[in-house]
């Protein structure tokens, strides 16, 4: 992966003038699905959500969450990119553990206990591969590589009755994660303010062969998009944002995508997960500034975070959402103890998860890692906590699934984190 | 009203089961192949000597072209397949370099006049730019996707764009990261310069590009302080892979980057080796690699050391093994089962191997073999937005632009901003690993969800739309012209044969009567019947209100043509 520098609009073109669209007046006949879904019923509006934000490059665990009672030792490791002791942002309950200066806006949501630290999340035998880890956090197994996602089986186990998406990437394209069992779980959302009408076709391979079994999917997909499409416009309409911290559009894209999150949370989507990503952290050069490691690419990446949970957790409150909506961090890996000579840091192992909500017990969770006094080049963090605890104590304490489905989220046992 | 799991609904509409978690689809057997094709594969490489007709013609253009145009199906009709294979393997003649379209009184390229090229420009990204600067670095990159976007548009009868892009999936870069247009020009070149030719070569002016040089930080690699990103990505993307089983150790990932240190730029952004920062020690490599140990060298020596490093790596059969399975899951399907592992992956494997790499023997025993030609696999792949995009343009023809440069970049410009929103556009591979359809389980499925279906629906309505994809200071959008399409049909006048004819073009899937009677009578629908349409038309195409009559009724059923999931398939 390339060095992390923010990622600009990728849309370097003059946009392009829109034709009108207009729904053909071929209207379909045989809908499958159809009689599955009604429209708005009672349920809606009081769901548990989760958001995911994925640090996407591998977050520098050591500089984001910074265990001070190892500063010594840290300074002999990465002393070009380490934070300088001063700087750091302090947390109230913890004298031994501090936050990267860009994260000081986070520090009252910690106090409040609206914030909780999970550290040293990882696996055994960690892979340093971006491409084969994130895979493994999203299909939430280490096994040689899984078809489906953690939230796609857990989506596939889920009762649905209307014709909300069960899940929502933000963007372009849907993760592993929100890959369900022969269908996407959930739909890629990239503007809600534009949709394009179209009719799908009405042909349904029934066969068996790989074309009938493509077109088929093709099929369903269609029809699934133009469902998720209606019920995503209405509440798009219906919502807004009613925070006033959000920076102007395009300056903070995971500001962008949040605020997208809580106008369609506001606006009765019954939608239970959201997606969203934040690029650029896979820092082997130019982590931090010559001059100065609490700046440089990294710092600013933080500060886009700190920046858009402070207003996302501030648009919910004045909402009145704060109490459905949890958001948690994650990143495919953390990065090397020892920094490289170009004030960056190779691919890592365990780093910490952030969660923000209400109604959690907070504080730190897990211990902070010990850093040996001389570390070689290759040295790397052991992991304290499985990454898939951390789903699993999600889906069952926040969102009280049931174990029979948490198993299919999630096949194999991992200690519960009692986080609320 | 029931509530409905959505195990269930799976079940209901896949007939699969949606019990988690299933083991990896790549290696997988598939239902489909247990209970359906297994005796094609049998065959496996054997040269295909079935019969050799339109299906099988179209099968071949479908997958080595992007669209064809009825002149290239004409072409090709009345040859055998191995001359067909070698017009198709014969590489596109040489090109011109993407050039200046974007100065104007404001913006004035300091390197290069309108319409001259910018690529030899000695811009770089050392130090901070000027606004003005970075604002003609932006014209520049935006200048390559679009020049790309043309390149693939103008392609002739060779594989050579099919091969540029499949290389650049391969040994991925993204020019937003590499930053300077210069050196993503120079990144990308190699890829078409090589595309039919061999992979070490290839490879070898890739990696040592100032374009992948900067993408993988390994201009700020030294002896000191090696850094990992190139010399992993070398052995995990672009040459052994992680397909199972394969065993390179992280010590290998330093070592090759010890291999690299050195190669970086000189302050003119080329590629230069800088011996002082250049690790001269020996580099030792696991047993996975035997053992091998790269004699570390010192001065200009030391940029040696890189050619025996991918000889290392090319020899280990794990590499052609994995370059095979992608050049399967590009041509042919996103699974591969046992049998076609056994059949068809190992034996291309070892014509790679006994040709040093050079792809085109390989490409010959793919495309003119037996599995390539099994029913099963035709008709199978879900289109890349490139090849749907591009294909249909090039398949149905544009309006002209020809005459005017800076238009024609406007154009290609607009079609890559589309592509950008069907998640395909050159040069913008999501990341290093390049496009996930290629080594995800999903496959081709990954191309579609609500957000890109809707992009490639939109944009074949814009398309078909009186004003066409509108692009920056031209008064006539981009349009599919309707018209010429079909009038080289072989009876445009007859409702039936149009439709017969122009679907059997368009797509590998066969439709039922009651659509085809659908669509046959979207054409008279509106009054006067077809027949008479055309008729009055033909015979005086200049009539403004007769050509627009014909123009309307075609728009509206190729709307409804091309907006069908059957059109999305090759």
């Amino acid at each position: 992966m390339p060095d992390g520098i923010r990622r600009m609009n990728r849309r370097f073109f003059l946009s392009n003038a829109l034709p009108v669209s207009v729904v053909s007046s071929l209207m379909l006949s045989g809908m499958i699905g159809r009689s599955l879904h009604t429209r708005r019923q009672s349920a809606k509006g009081k769901q548990k959500v989760l958001v995911l934000i994925q640090l996407d490059g591998g977050n520098d665990g050591l500089n984001t969450v910074i265990p001070l009672d190892q500063y010594k030792n840290l300074l002999s490791a990465r002393k070009n990119i380490l934070i300088p002791e001063a700087k750091v942002a302090r947390l109230s309950d913890s004298a031994l553990t501090g936050l990267h200066p860009s994260l000081r806006p986070l520090t009252a949501l910690y106090d409040n206990k609206q914030m909780t630290i999970i550290q040293g999340v990882g696996y055994d035998r960690a892979d340093l591969s971006h491409f084969r880890s994130i895979d493994i956090w999203h299909s939430g197994s280490s096994a040689d590589t899984i078809p489906t996602g953690w939230v796609g089986r857990w989506v596939d186990k889920g009762e649905y009755v209307n014709d909300d998406p069960p899940a929502i990437q933000i963007g372009s394209s849907l993760p592993k994660m929100l890959q369900g069992a022969g269908m996407h779980a959930g739909m890629a959302l990239s503007d809600i303010d534009h949709f394009y009408d179209y009719v799908p076709g009405m042909y349904d391979a029934a066969g068996r062969s790989r074309q009938q079994r493509e077109l088929s999917f093709l099929h369903h997909t269609g029809r699934q998009s133009r469902r998720y499409i209606e019920s995503v416009k209405i509440a798009a309409r219906a919502g807004h944002n009613s925070s006033g911290l959000y920076p102007s559009q395009n300056e903070n894209p995971l500001a962008d995508q949040l605020k997208v999150v809580a106008r369609l949370i506001a606006g009765g989507l019954s939608t239970q997960v959201y997606s969203v990503r934040l690029k650029g952290f896979d820092t082997h050069s130019a982590q931090v500034d010559h001059s100065d490691p609490s700046r440089g690419i990294h710092a600013t990446l933080l500060s886009q975070l700190a920046v858009a949970i402070t207003a996302f957790q501030d648009d919910l409150a004045l909402l009145g959402l704060q109490d459905r909506v949890l958001t948690m961090t994650y990143s495919e890996f953390g990065r090397r103890i020892k920094s490289n000579i170009s004030f960056g840091s190779d691919h890592g192992t365990a780093a910490p998860v952030m969660i923000f909500g209400t109604g959690m017990k907070g504080g730190l969770v897990g211990h902070n890692p010990e850093i040996p006094s001389k570390v070689s080049a290759m040295d790397n963090l052991d992991f304290q906590i499985d990454f898939r605890s951390v789903y699993t104590s999600i889906l069952k304490d926040w969102f009280h699934t049931p174990q029979e489905r948490i198993s299919a989220a999630i096949p194999d046992t991992f200690p519960f984190l009692s986080l609320f | 009203m029931r509530n409905i799991s959505r195990s269930d609904f799976l079940e209901i509409i896949s007939g699969r089961q949606a019990n988690a978690p299933e083991t990896d689809a790549i290696h997988r057997q598939s239902a489909t192949m247990a209970s359906g094709g297994g005796s094609m594969l049998h065959n496996g490489l054997a040269p295909y000597d079935g019969p050799w007709g339109g299906a099988q013609l179209k099968h071949l253009l479908r997958r080595t072209l992007f669209g064809f145009t009825q002149a290239d199906y004409r072409f090709f009709e009345n040859l055998p397949l191995d001359k067909c294979l070698d017009t198709l393997l014969t590489p596109s003649p040489d090109y011109t370099p993407p050039v200046n379209t974007y100065s104007n009184s404001d913006l004035v390229d300091p390197d290069a006049a309108w319409g001259e090229t910018w690529v030899h420009s000695r811009f770089t990204d050392m130090g901070v730019l000027s606004k003005k600067e970075a604002e003609i670095n932006q014209k520049r990159r935006d200048s390559i996707t679009a020049w790309w976007v043309g390149r693939l548009l103008q392609h002739d009868r060779s594989l050579t764009e099919k091969m540029t892009l499949f290389w650049h999936n391969q040994v991925s870069a993204e020019f937003f990261f590499i930053f300077d247009a210069c050196k993503s020009y120079k990144y990308a070149a190699p890829l078409r310069l090589h595309a039919l030719g061999n992979f070490k070569k290839m490879l070898f002016d890739v990696v040592t590009s100032p374009g992948m040089l900067r993408y993988l930080s390994n201009d700020q690699s030294t002896a000191e302080d090696p850094n990992e990103n190139l010399g992993r990505e070398l052995q995990e993307l672009f040459t052994v892979g992680r397909d199972a089983g394969t065993g390179y150790s992280q010590a290998d990932v330093m070592a090759a980057s010890r291999v690299l240190t050195g190669w970086a730029t000189d302050h003119h952004g080329d590629t230069k080796f800088h011996a002082v920062i250049h690790d001269t020690a020996d580099k030792v490599f696991s047993d996975f690699y035997g053992g091998k140990v790269i004699k570390g060298r010192s001065g200009e020596a030391g940029s040696e050391e890189l050619s025996e490093l991918l000889d290392m790596i090319l020899s280990v059969r794990d590499t052609a093994l994995h370059l095979s399975r992608r050049l399967y899951r590009w041509f042919v399907y996103y699974e591969i089962s046992p049998e076609a592992e056994a059949n068809v992956i190992a034996p291309l494997a070892d014509t790679l191997v006994a040709n040093d790499f050079d792809i085109v023997p390989a490409l010959r025993l793919l495309l003119g073999s037996k599995h390539f030609y099994a029913e099963e696999n035709i008709g199978c792949q879900i289109k890349n937005p490139i090849d749907h995009l591009i294909g249909l343009s090039r398949s149905f023809g544009l309006n002209d632009f020809s005459g005017d440069i800076g238009k024609q970049y406007s154009a290609w410009g607009s079609l890559a901003a589309r592509l950008d929103d069907m998640s395909m556009c050159p040069g913008a591979p999501p990341n290093v690993a390049g496009w996930p359809a290629y080594y995800l389980s999903a496959g081709y499925q990954l191309w579609i969800n609500s957000n890109t279906l809707t992009a490639r629906m939109e944009t074949i309505d814009a398309l078909l739309s009186p004003s066409g994809i509108i692009c920056s200071g031209m008064d006539t959008g981009i349009r599919l012209a309707v018209l010429g399409f079909t009038a080289a049909l072989s009876d445009p006048s007859d409702p039936d044969t149009l439709v017969r004819d122009s679907t059997a073009f368009l797509t590998p899937v066969p439709f039922s009567a009651d659509i085809i009677d659908k669509m046959t009578s979207l054409l008279s629908e509106g009054g006067t019947d077809w027949q008479q349409v055309w008729s009055e038309y033909a015979a005086d195409p200049q009539d403004t209100a007769k050509s627009k009559l014909a123009t309307d009724r075609l728009r509206n059923y190729y709307k409804y043509l091309l907006q069908r999931d059957e059109c999305l398939m090759a």
